[in-house]
């Protein structure tokens, strides 16, 4: 008992002790990270955190405990670690498209600054798609000449669907309509299979199972290149002749999905730490035993550098031209409905 | 098919696979007992343990374990009045009533084994529809999600002949409730005061926690006597329990209508499995001959609630199997498990492993007899509970209520709000206020306002006119007017 605590007691003078310039990372050893998730267990972002959290511990000596604090799609979480110490000690699997665009929307509740938080790496950028119902036309441009309208289906304007098919129907000029309501992206693609609505735009993994068995099929890719797995599926790019104004908006919703799923910390972090936990970031979302590991389970790793975010954050969040602003909250918000 | 059946049959018997499910039954079990953990919180807390078992060996435990939550649930609704999760809410109304009358063992013996045959009826259903379930599945639209929930708020009425305007107007504040947070269709927050808890609206658990746990500990607490008072009264005893048991048969209408609700509420995607139970109980009531004596403790109230919402799970596993969608938040959970464990469900897993899921829908089926076996041997043990006095009973119970909540959404607001609206519930009760019809209200009103909107959206004012939505008003109006039809066709003639 007392070799216990003595030992106890020289640690714990060794910590006082330690010089300024101690080796980086020593503020995580033997400390207690929140990993937050805005989202209920067993979702796709909790099963990420879950998966990467054992190989930060393993990494930095800290001891990591994944939260689940739901609420208001995300943004109540992200307000929270926005207000949290800007110790390094808490972090987010956040779901970054959503977050920019809440806050380019000013959607009530938010509370935090995107430009302002501190990034450690992209976990993950899907290809998205516009999957619609097997009884419309093999092709979107067929589906558009036949100027009948498309209904989208959608759980809200800003949830990575419904904003989607907005940047979608506009910059295609297509006639359209966003039903909104539905809960979440199953409910909104079981209206297309069941023909209530005509058309979703979707992340690669669900288009790819729900078009299975022909319940809905994949229509055109909306990014800049074709999908690895689906490389019949042409790009909007390629299949319409764009004007730079119809093509902005394909680029504008594209820059923002750069941030896919992103790891962030509290604003402020002092520079050595943010550089470290970025260090460490790096490491795990390029190992390839991580990466196979992910793979395995069908959740995929694509890194991409804080560095390489920042600039495009910084283009949509502060350099955006008022005008061009209420454009877009125009769009986003109330064409199409 | 047979051959499906048969090769599903010969997974199960692997003493690992048994194996799981005995050791996922107890843990479901103990989860199930304690109030306000749920079905959801057994698989967000289990799905982890699965982490590198074979497919059938995890969902062996899963669904084994998932399948005895219910029964545990039930229990404490009974025996203590507290439901153990939200649909067993439907459960207390008279299953409570008849444990203050000394008919604990016969309440229980009834509710387990209405939950054993419905969850039994749900996975045959299953089992029979798997084949053909795609289209059955994709014929349900937002237009049938709300008719339903129009159909069910008018139960309200029902849940509270004795006095239905009280009822009304408690079902009245659940819907006004409901309209907290995020508009379903526009996603603007209502009513939200700057407070980020409140951009989520109300949530259900800490409102079906205050509002039947609450006034229960406090009633222990202030007379400090024991549930079930002893003098007099036939001591509980295995008699009791099968006497219980057996008049399940006694009342098949009650029950094999109650698990067809069940499994078709459990089959659409969007109507919550908290649903299944109330409409289920209101459908007893009205068609029983004296409407009037259901809520003093009637058995049929407790076995219509527990027989849908058990059959309700194998109705949910249809849209989850068949199309990937899960037909409940629990099977959200559940399909992420799948994928997880490397199965995709949808038609080419059906196609692919029908054997497969036919094993699940066994495991289910057997985790419900087997949790009900189980409990039966416990029941004994937790009917003692409802003799301990009020005053030792009443903290223990309060400490558990406020785990519960707690470990919904880990959110000790929502601790905060089973204060508030335990006070409510206290309210209510006093002054003979329908509480049930307000959790109804509060449950139906967000999917009315949601699927009102979607449906006039998608389908403009036809929406009424599809061929299901146009049976299920039909078979609304019937339920509702069938107490009444002698004095309807006497008012018919007189014209």
């Amino acid at each position: 008992m007392i070799r216990t605590l003595s030992a106890g007691l020289l640690v714990g003078i060794a910590t006082v002790l330690q010089p300024a310039s101690a080796a980086e990372g020593d503020f995580l050893k033997g400390q207690t990270v929140r990993f937050i998730v805005g989202y209920s267990p067993g979702g796709g972002y909790d099963t990420y955190a879950r998966m990467l959290a054992p190989h930060f511990e393993k990494r930095t000596g800290a001891t990591v405990v994944v939260e689940n604090r739901p609420g208001g799609g995300g943004i109540t979480s992200l307000n929270q670690l926005f207000r949290s110490k800007p110790d390094g000690l808490s972090m987010q699997m956040l779901n970054g498209e959503s977050a920019i665009i809440s806050q380019l929307t000013k959607q009530p509740g938010v509370a935090y600054d995107m430009s302002k938080v501190s990034i450690y790496g992209r976990v993950l950028e899907e290809p998205h798609f516009m999957i619609v119902n097997p009884k419309l036309p093999d092709s979107l441009k067929e589906i558009i000449a036949s100027g009948t309208k498309i209904k989208f289906s959608a759980g809200s304007r800003t949830d990575n669907l419904g904003d989607y098919a907005a940047v979608t129907c506009q910059a295609l000029q297509m006639n359209c309509q966003i039903i909104t309501g539905y809960k979440g992206s199953k409910e909104a693609a079981l209206a297309v299979m069941n023909g209530e609505a005509d058309a979703l735009t979707i992340s690669e993994s669900s288009a790819i199972n729900y078009s299975e068995g022909g319940r809905t099929k994949m229509v055109v890719t909306i990014g800049r290149k074709r999908s690895v797995q689906r490389p019949n599926v042409p790009t909007v790019y390629e299949m319409f002749q764009l004007s730079p104004e119809r093509k902005w908006w394909f680029d504008f919703r594209l820059g923002i999905k750069a941030f896919g799923r992103v790891v962030v910390g509290t604003p402020g972090i002092a520079q050595d730490r943010l550089q470290y936990l970025q260090k460490v970031w790096r490491e795990i979302l390029t190992d390839p035993a991580v990466i196979a590991e992910g793979a395995k389970a069908r959740y995929a790793v694509d890194y991409e550098a804080p560095d390489k975010l920042k600039p495009v954050l910084e283009e949509l969040l502060e350099r955006l031209p008022a005008d061009k602003l209420k454009e877009v909250n125009e769009v986003l918000l109330r064409s199409f409905s | 098919m047979l051959d499906a059946f048969l090769s599903a049959a010969a997974q199960l018997l692997n003493p690992v696979v048994l194996g799981a499910m005995l050791l996922g039954l107890p843990l479901g079990v103990v989860i199930g007992l304690l109030p306000g953990l749920s079905g959801i919180t057994a698989l967000a807390f289990l799905i982890p343990f699965t982490f590198g078992m074979p497919p059938l060996v995890a969902l062996a435990f899963l669904l084994a374990s998932y399948a005895a939550v219910s029964q545990g649930g039930s229990m404490t609704a009974i025996i203590l009045g507290v439901p153990g999760e939200v649909p067993n809410a439907a459960t207390v109304i008279d299953g409570y009533p008849m444990t203050k009358a000394g008919r604990a063992g016969e309440a229980v013996g009834a509710a387990l084994m209405a939950s054993a045959l419905g969850g039994l009826f749900g996975c045959v259903l299953l089992a029979v529809l798997l084949p053909v379930m795609q289209p059955i599945v994709l014929s349900f639209a937002s237009p049938e999600n709300f008719i339903l929930a129009v159909a069910g708020v008018a139960f309200i009425a029902v849940l509270s002949s004795g006095a239905p305007n009280r009822g009304l107007i408690a079902g009245a504040l659940g819907i006004f409730l409901s309209l907290f947070g995020y508009a379903p269709t526009e996603g603007v927050p209502r009513f939200w005061m700057g407070i980020d808890y409140l951009l989520d609206g109300l949530r259900l658990v800490p409102l079906a926690m205050g509002l039947f746990a609450m006034p229960e500990i406090l009633a222990l607490m202030t007379t400090g006597s024991s549930i079930a008072r002893p003098e007099g009264l036939e001591p509980i005893s295995l008699r009791q329990v099968v006497k219980g048991a057996l008049a399940v048969f006694k009342y098949p209408g009650v029950f094999f209508r109650s698990c067809t609700l069940g499994s078709v509420i459990g089959m659409m995607p969007g109507v919550g499995g908290a649903t299944a139970p109330f409409v289920a109980y209101a459908a007893a009531k009205q068609t029983a001959g004296d409407p009037d004596s259901f809520g003093t403790g009637r058995i049929e109230g407790v076995i219509a609630p527990e027989a849908s919402s058990n059959a309700k799970e194998g109705g949910a596993l249809v849209p989850t199997l068949a199309l990937g969608i899960p037909g409940s938040a629990s099977m959200a959970l559940l399909l992420g498990a799948f994928i997880i464990l490397g199965l995709q469900p949808g038609p080419e897993f059906l196609a692919k492993h029908l054997d497969l899921a036919i094993a699940l829908a066994m495991i289910l089926a057997f985790g419900n007899v087997a949790s009900s076996v189980l409990m039966f041997l416990l029941s004994k043990l937790l009917i003692h509970v409802t003799r301990v006095p009020g005053r030792a009973l009443a903290p223990i119970l309060l400490v558990l209520v406020m785990i519960g909540t707690y470990s919904a959404e880990n959110n000790p607001i929502d601790v905060l709000f089973v204060f508030i609206f335990g006070a409510l519930g206290v309210a209510m009760e006093r002054l003979g206020y329908n509480r049930p019809a307000l959790l109804l209200g509060f449950v139906l009103g967000e999917m009315i306002e949601r699927y009102y909107q979607v449906s006039v959206s998608a389908y403009g004012a036809y929406f009424l006119l599809r061929p299901i939505s146009m049976a299920i008003i039909a078979a609304a109006l019937v339920c509702l007017l069938w107490p009444n039809r002698a004095r309807l066709l006497r008012y018919w003639r007189y014209r």
